[in-house]
């Protein structure tokens, strides 16, 4: 098939994104305002184009892409979630921004769809680069003020030096292949290399080292996560939700690919790191959540405990077919897709709020909330719960997954009991965890001040909270179709599987 | 007789790489850092190219690299001059240490 | 014998919930009475294939010859499965939680009743969310008793705490946001770990059924055997292969089934509550409105025993021998200084509060024991407590209706002023104290003798037994006392225009008082639809 038919939803959004920024430069106000609009039928476009065109299976080879059911995974969450971020910040960009604005937002949906897809490090460099570079800007457009701008600053350096350090570790990784490709082509590539090695050479470990450690910073993980709070702070609150998403969701699917590249065969030193840093992010993302009493910071650090949680299912890796309570993979998956729903949704409910014209941050703001605006309460306490883990929502299922997929390690496998470890760590942090999301909802039900906080979102924003807010309750009900999806995905990672023969059938249970 | 080879193109990329490390965390000064950050890419740029010399098994991709790696560092530099532009309409200074309104 | 009531008792009060929602709020009270009626008779349905079992004869039929034989009212659907894991949703009935099932819709029916005056509340806002989350806690409350999965009890035990929340939170006192975040950061700390032993008890049955596939015979039909791990609590206490397995198998390095015990326990523990973890409650009911806290003390406490009951101690029989001494220390410690507190008391509420946590010291304690006699006072006690319980809290409620506190000293000749109430409150607080010919007496009496029965078990079973009696007479201290303060005495000339009981609070009342009759004279009216279970799960531990 056509490679540009294959690739045609990627490059859909990207001439979507164009398109969006032309109408931007219109001199009419009334022009500018369809941008929004333009942006979704671009994201509702894209999605017929993946299921029509789909087809996962084949790899691109001259352009070091590879569709597999991960990518499939990536692609729809990614334009799913894609819809909800663009309608929660339909309002949020000055009108003579808006261009610009949805035009980012397009172009960095663009980079995770092509994370997903990437088989050769200069595309996943280029894709992971097109994620970020993009959140950069839209974190200086949100606002007009200067802790915007002292954001974005803050954000691009710190992300650029993350960006450097992992193409720096990329640089090591094509000096022992000596191809930039991660797997199956025929002219060699890292997992081809890997396999004749039959270990990690010292390059090869030194560069992927320094690869996880720049894609660390993607996903916020310690020691990587001190923007977080800042940033997040700084943004507007419906830009944030998209950072929480887009970001991680790229870090962890490049973070998949370079482990498949390698048969998920890590060093036991670089095992041990990584679980010293997923026992550190959930911790340390948790306990400075407590301290917080501006409620974007508390957020932006549970952002980081949740990264913690999911690093868990990257530990455990991917089970072949085994449904999410047995596959690492599977329940991280399933896990970053409700966490970017949940994430947003709680954004999107902040977001939607203004005290005195200012946008709302604080517990205080947010008191009392119930009775002023009761549907928006619900939809920001259902995700509240849900970043809890607290069934009934989706949150809870996610949890329950990644935390059972570590005990599905075989009982001689050596590192099982350092992550049932890990996994008690976890549920005390979730415990700990609890104590600072309750904050929220007794802020918005139980408190009897009344906070100055008004709506005023707009009717979009609205529409995309209900269904952030929805969707935690329904898939918690409903689960099978994303844990399915999920499944494939995962089963496509898996080191067993080649890379030429990865349409994944398995067989609908 | 001295001969140059990967090791020294190596350690001379890493030489770079720790520079520009060095000047991103002592600069106060916006563009500085950003040559920092230059400094960081043009490293990786050293080694693909070192690798691709030496270890010619897979064609060219370490050239290919590179020029890809330069063209993003000429993107990044775009967005962050912008960046900077809006840093000093809002604070009348690039000088990073000013920004201080979000701290934790 | 597939059945459809269980699920229709469970979420009758759903819908009544839905519908209070979207009624007007003239009848929004009608609606939750009518709901929780409706389920309360639906639960007298569940009775009669437990008819006759105080015969011998028919026990065997009715009950089962062993643990997870005869269970009633199943209902079985897979929920989440995959290629290795079925999460179904599976309800059932035993003699278990029978009587808990029965208590659970006439208390949560009293409640709605005691709320009828919900216009005259100080916080009288929000009228319909106030019936609905009382309408979801039923579900939760119900759910948890007759879940027979382990991850949807544990579902409906974490959904309870939502409305539970919610209810001491918006409507309860001065400090009910600090009091609605203890009791729910208290229970969810003791949950966590409970998480933990959910996940560890499913993959350890999955490597069980691995490790001895020949014995790996499922309970259901007695022929098929296990392939994958199990959530079914039944299967976990029965399965030979699975019992076994955890028996011998390592957790961390520490034997599994001990640990596991302990994980579980801590989560119920909380909900008991047990000394030390037994803070939340009194100020969880301190703040909280009346009927909530009768919810609280009548049902809610209970799950933490039927937890012991239905998870601890059929699964991991090793780890109640284990932990057997620890138990009954927090038990007997618990019955002394929850009685010592009550005694210290000035506030009302606070004082049965307490009591609340005496009382089910008494039944840790029968239950570590592991005596049948034991057992039957544990689950007696909880039926009793569940039923003179929330009759003392709505006695307090009654009074801080009129007199808007609840300052024990302050009152006095109650009788005089409200003698019908004087009555009730005599029964009801007389039946906390264990008085002879009321239900709090059976229960606290098969305790003990269970405990002496186990003397040639445990060493420690004698002093514990004495140390236990000797909390009966704090209880008579504390409650002779109390009653001499506020119902005795001269009048005192501010409580004397107060109006006697309503004829709605006497309706309330009427039952729980003859309960507590009938069953002190009676026991045999409960202990009939649960023997046979219990002495299963014991046939099953030892």
């Amino acid at each position: 098939m056509n490679p540009l038919i294959q690739m045609s939803p990627e490059v859909c959004v990207v001439l979507g994104g164009c398109l969006v920024c032309l109408i931007g430069v219109a001199r009419r106000s009334s022009a500018r305002a369809v941008t929004s609009s333009v942006a979704l039928v671009t994201l509702v476009v894209a999605m017929a184009l993946t299921a029509w065109y789909g087809r996962p299976g084949d790899a691109i080879q001259p352009a070091g892409l590879l569709i597999t059911q991960l990518s499939m995974y990536v692609r729809w969450i990614t334009l799913i979630v894609g819809v909800l971020i663009v309608l929660v910040n339909a309002g949020t960009p000055a009108d003579e921004e808006r261009g610009e604005f949805f035009g980012m937002i397009l172009f960095s949906i663009a980079g995770v769809m092509l994370t997903g897809c990437a088989n050769d490090l200069v595309v996943l460099f280029l894709a992971v680069e097109l994620v970020s570079v993009p959140t950069y800007i839209l974190v200086g457009l949100s606002r007009t003020d200067a802790r915007a701008s002292e954001a974005a600053v803050k954000y691009f350096f710190l992300g650029a030096l993350a960006a450097a350090i992992m193409v720096y570790g990329f640089s090591f990784l094509y000096g022992a292949a000596g191809t930039t490709v991660l797997r199956g082509a025929s002219g060699g590539s890292l997992s081809e290399h890997v396999a004749s090695a039959g270990r990690l050479t010292d390059f090869a470990t030194i560069g992927l080292l320094l690869a996880f450690a720049g894609l660390s910073f993607k996903i916020a993980a310690v020691p990587f996560h001190a923007y977080a709070p800042d940033v997040y702070e700084g943004a507007a609150s419906s830009v944030t939700g998209l950072l929480g998403f887009l970001p991680k969701l790229a870090g962890f699917a490049a973070m998949i690919h370079l482990l498949t590249a390698i048969g998920w065969q890590l060093p036991t030193s670089l095992l041990w790191l990584l679980w010293g840093v997923a026992a550190a992010t959930m911790t340390v993302g948790n306990v400075l959540a407590l301290l917080q009493t501006n409620v974007k910071r508390m957020l932006a650090y549970s952002s980081i405990a949740h990264s913690g949680y999911m690093l868990i299912g990257l530990l455990v890796g991917p089970a072949l077919g085994a449904g999410p309570m047995h596959d690492g993979v599977a329940a991280l998956l399933f896990y970053v897709a409700v966490y970017g729903t949940m994430n947003l949704g709680a954004f999107a409910a902040l977001g939607s709020l203004t005290v005195r014209d200012e946008p709302a941050e604080t517990l205080d703001d947010l008191a009392g909330l119930s009775r002023r605006a009761p549907w928006t309460a619900l939809a920001l306490t259902v995700c509240a719960f849900s970043l809890m883990g607290f069934p009934p929502t989706a949150g809870f299922l996610g949890k329950v997954y990644v935390f059972s997929s570590a005990f599905s390690l075989s009982p001689w496998h050596p590192f099982r009991t350092a992550m049932v470890v890990l996994v008690v760590i976890a549920v005390i942090n979730s415990a700990i965890g609890a104590a600072y999301y309750l904050r929220i909802a007794a802020a918005c039900y139980l408190r009897d001040a009344d906070g100055q906080s008004r709506v005023s979102g707009d009717f979009m924003l609205r529409v995309g909270l209900g269904i952030c807010g929805a969707a935690m309750v329904v898939l918690f009900v409903i689960p099978k179709p994303l844990v399915d999806r999920a499944r494939y995905a995962a089963a496509a990672a898996h080191p067993r599987r080649d890379a030429h023969v990865s349409v994944v059938e398995l067989p609908p249970s | 007789m001295f001969t140059v080879g990967l090791t020294h193109y190596l350690v001379l990329a890493a030489a770079v790489f720790c520079c520009g490390l060095f000047v991103m965390m002592t600069k106060r000064n916006a563009i500085g850092i950003l040559i920092g950050v230059e400094l960081l890419l043009n490293s990786v740029n050293i080694n693909l190219v070192a690798f691709d010399r030496y270890r010619p098994i897979g064609g060219t991709d370490g050239q290919i690299s590179a020029l890809f790696v330069i063209v993003l560092a000429a993107a990044e530099a775009a967005v962050a001059v912008a960046i900077c532009m809006n840093l000093y309409s809002n604070l009348n200074t690039i000088d990073v240490d000013r920004g201080d309104a979000l701290h934790g | 014998m597939d059945s459809t009531l269980l699920s229709w008792l469970v979420f009758v009060p759903t819908i009544g919930a839905v519908a209070c929602l979207l009624a007007p709020r003239e009848v929004t009270r009608t609606v939750a009475m009518l709901a929780s009626g409706i389920s309360f008779v639906l639960s007298l349905f569940l009775i009669p294939p437990f008819l006759g079992a105080g015969d011998e004869m028919n026990a065997a039929a009715v009950f089962g010859s062993s643990y997870g034989d005869a269970l009633h009212f199943i209902q079985r659907i897979p929920w989440i499965n995959g290629e290795s894991f079925t999460i179904e949703y599976f309800l059932g009935l035993d003699g278990l939680n029978l009587p808990l099932v029965i208590l659970t819709t006439l208390i949560s029916l009293l409640a709605v009743w005691a709320s009828w005056n919900f216009d005259e509340w100080k916080i009288n806002k929000g009228k319909k969310g106030y019936f609905a989350l009382l309408l979801l806690l039923e579900t939760g409350m119900l759910g948890t008793f007759v879940a027979l999965d382990f991850f949807l009890f544990y579902i409906f035990w974490e959904v309870m705490l939502l409305p539970m929340y919610f209810l001491i939170g918006v409507w309860g006192g001065p400090r009910k946001e600090y009091a609605a975040i203890k009791f729910f950061l208290f229970t969810l700390a003791g949950s966590v770990l409970m998480l933990v032993a959910l996940v560890a008890m499913f993959f350890y049955s999955g490597a069980a059924v691995a490790e001895y596939p020949e014995l790996a015979v499922s309970y259901r039909d007695g022929a098929s055997v296990l392939t994958t791990g199990t959530f079914d609590l039944i299967e976990l206490a029965t399965n030979e292969a699975i019992q076994k397995y955890f028996g011998e198998s390592l957790f961390l390095g520490w034997r599994f089934a001990p640990v596991m015990f302990i994980f579980l326990f801590v989560g119920f523990a909380v909900k008991l509550p047990a000394v030390p973890v037994h803070t939340w409650l009194p100020d969880a009911h301190v703040e909280a409105p009346t009927p909530i806290s009768m919810i609280l003390a009548g049902v809610l406490l209970k799950m933490g025993g039927y937890g012991f009951l239905r998870l601890c101690y059929p699964i991991f029989p090793s780890g109640g021998q284990f932990w057997a001494g620890t138990l009954a220390a927090i038990g007997v410690v618990s019955i002394l200084y929850g009685a010592l507190c009550a005694m210290a008391q000035t506030d009302f509420k606070k004082l049965v509060a307490y009591s609340s946590v005496s009382h089910m010291g008494y039944v840790l304690l029968g239950i570590a024991v592991m005596t049948e006699t034991g057992f039957q006072g544990a689950m007696f006690q909880m039926i009793a407590h569940g039923i003179s319980s929330p009759m003392c809290f709505f006695l307090v409620g009654v009074i801080y209706d009129r007199a808007h506190h609840r300052e024990i000293n302050r009152f006095g000749g109650l009788w005089l002023t409200m003698p019908k109430y004087g009555t009730m409150a005599t029964i009801g607080f007389f039946a906390s104290l264990g008085l002879p010919g009321l239900c709090g007496f059976v229960g606290e009496v098969f305790v003990l003798l269970g405990t002496f029965e186990a003397r040639h078990t445990f060493t420690w079973a004698v002093p514990a037994a004495i140390l236990a009696a000797a909390g009966v007479i704090f209880t008579a201290g504390y409650i002779l006392w109390l009653i001499q303060r506020v119902y005795l005495g001269p009048q005192k000339p501010e409580y004397a225009d107060y109006p006697e009981a309503t004829g709605r609070e006497m309706a309330i009342l009427m039952p729980l008082a003859a309960l507590c009759v009938v069953l002190g004279v009676l026991p045999r009216v409960v202990f009939d639809y649960m023997n046979g279970t219990l002495r299963n799960i014991l046939d099953q531990i030892l």
